[in-house]
């Protein structure tokens, strides 16, 4: 196996859509989440990150020259575009107010940081299942 | 105000500390306990100690080592962080009943991120160790009796929730217009039925205006500011989606500016990364 092709770990946000474990991603106290082999999607990307995993072993992508420093950085895999919509909403009819400006501008600045644990904000209706 | 009281105190039964917690709490307050004392009480509730040594051992305190003793932990963390462990692995496990219209892990989700970022303000404003803890606690609690009028008053809260939507009102008007009081009123009398230090229990009271609260304004004007920090840094979810308007007097008062601000949340989004093991309690 060239040395390309070895498994790289890599933070959770930076996982692709069809990127395949290399080994089993465990939860803590020590189950096992997703087993060695599962391909991945943008799905259990929150399913990981909401419990605790940070970073997976993932099989080198077969397209030859991409190396790890390659993949993207977190940023633009959660593209900041709808935390930008989300923040112009909630600050809609604050925006001239004595500080609100400020703060928006400060959250917009960080919004690919913001996006990055975007996934654990929902709407403030529906009751959760059990 | 004297109406609100009575109002309050129209809601029978206002949630009580289990024993476990209140004697942590009691313990905590009086000052001559030793770290075995805590122990003692703590480890009598399995459960609780679990959740206590996982939050004490989890990437937020990032110790080295593993913590295998509530007594350990008492003497890295201090006593009133283990008080505030205890305090939240409490509420986290009882208070999570949501309703039509109210997500409860969203909104202790949205807590988290407030007591997140009141600690990282209290940090970066040179608050004293004391002060970063009461920050963060009040923090986690300062909407407590929003959850608590889901769990004690599910009729009332629909009512709110329905109001909330139907004349467009924010939550806290909503609360008003129903009740007569709003979740911080009795989220205030909630935490000092629980005999929690006057501190926090001024801050959860007095959040939405900071004015009121009293003689030292900036714990109060603090946590005010980092809830709103909280709902721009789109963590977790309050129970709605309307802006309030930052108080100028607060905003004064902690001389808050743009630079102090983007440290603050610089520092707030960090620290969230390493909030998990909270998240995990819900």
């Amino acid at each position: 196996m060239p040395e390309d092709r070895e498994p790289i770990r890599i933070p959770v946000q930076r996982i692709e859509e069809g990127m395949v474990l290399a080994d089993d991603a465990v939860a803590p106290p020590g189950t096992v989440l997703l087993g060695r082999g599962t391909r991945l999607t943008a799905r259990h990307i929150p399913q990981l990150l909401d419990r605790g995993i940070a970073e997976v072993l993932v099989e080198r992508p077969d397209r030859p020259a991409e190396a790890a420093e390659e993949l993207a950085p977190a940023q633009e895999k959660f593209p900041p575009g709808p935390v930008q919509d989300r923040l112009d909403a909630l600050f809609e009819h604050k925006r001239g107010e004595r500080h609100m400006d400020t703060i928006y501008q400060l959250a917009r600045e960080r919004a690919g940081r913001i996006a990055q644990h975007a996934h654990r904000s929902r709407p403030a209706g529906g009751e959760r299942a059990p | 105000m004297n109406d609100t009281r009575a109002r309050l105190e129209a809601i029978k039964d206002l949630p009580t500390l289990p024993d476990v917690v209140a004697k942590v709490n009691r313990l905590v307050n009086s000052e001559h306990a030793s770290a075995s004392d805590i122990n003692a009480v703590i480890r009598r509730d399995l459960a609780l100690s679990g959740k206590v040594l996982r939050l004490v051992n989890s990437s937020f305190y990032g110790f080295p080592r593993r913590i295998n003793s509530i007594t350990r932990a008492v003497v890295i963390l201090g006593f009133r962080t283990v008080r505030n462990l205890t305090l939240s692995a409490f509420v986290f496990s009882t208070f999570r009943k949501g309703m039509q219209g109210f997500d409860a892990r969203a909104f202790w989700t949205h807590s988290i991120g407030v007591a997140v970022t009141s600690a990282a303000a209290a940090e970066e404003l040179g608050f004293s160790t004391r002060g970063r803890e009461d920050a963060f606690i009040a923090g986690l609690l300062h909407g407590v009796g929003k959850v608590v009028l889901c769990e004690y008053a599910p009729e009332q809260m629909h009512e709110v929730l329905h109001r909330r939507d139907v004349e467009d009102m924010s939550l806290l008007e909503a609360e008003q217009a129903v009740l007569g009081y709003t979740h911080a009123d009795l989220g205030g009398a909630v935490l000092e039925n629980w005999n929690l230090p006057e501190a926090i229990v001024q801050v959860v009271r007095h959040y939405p205006d900071p004015t009121k609260a009293g003689q030292d304004l900036r714990p109060c004007a603090l946590v005010h500011a980092s809830e709103i920090l909280t709902r721009a840094m789109l963590f977790g979810n309050p129970g709605e989606e309307r802006m309030p308007l930052v108080s100028a007097r607060a905003w004064d008062e902690i001389e808050l500016n743009h630079k102090i601000l983007g440290r603050i949340m610089d520092r707030a989004l960090d620290e969230m990364h390493r909030a998990d093991a909270f998240l995990e309690l819900l």
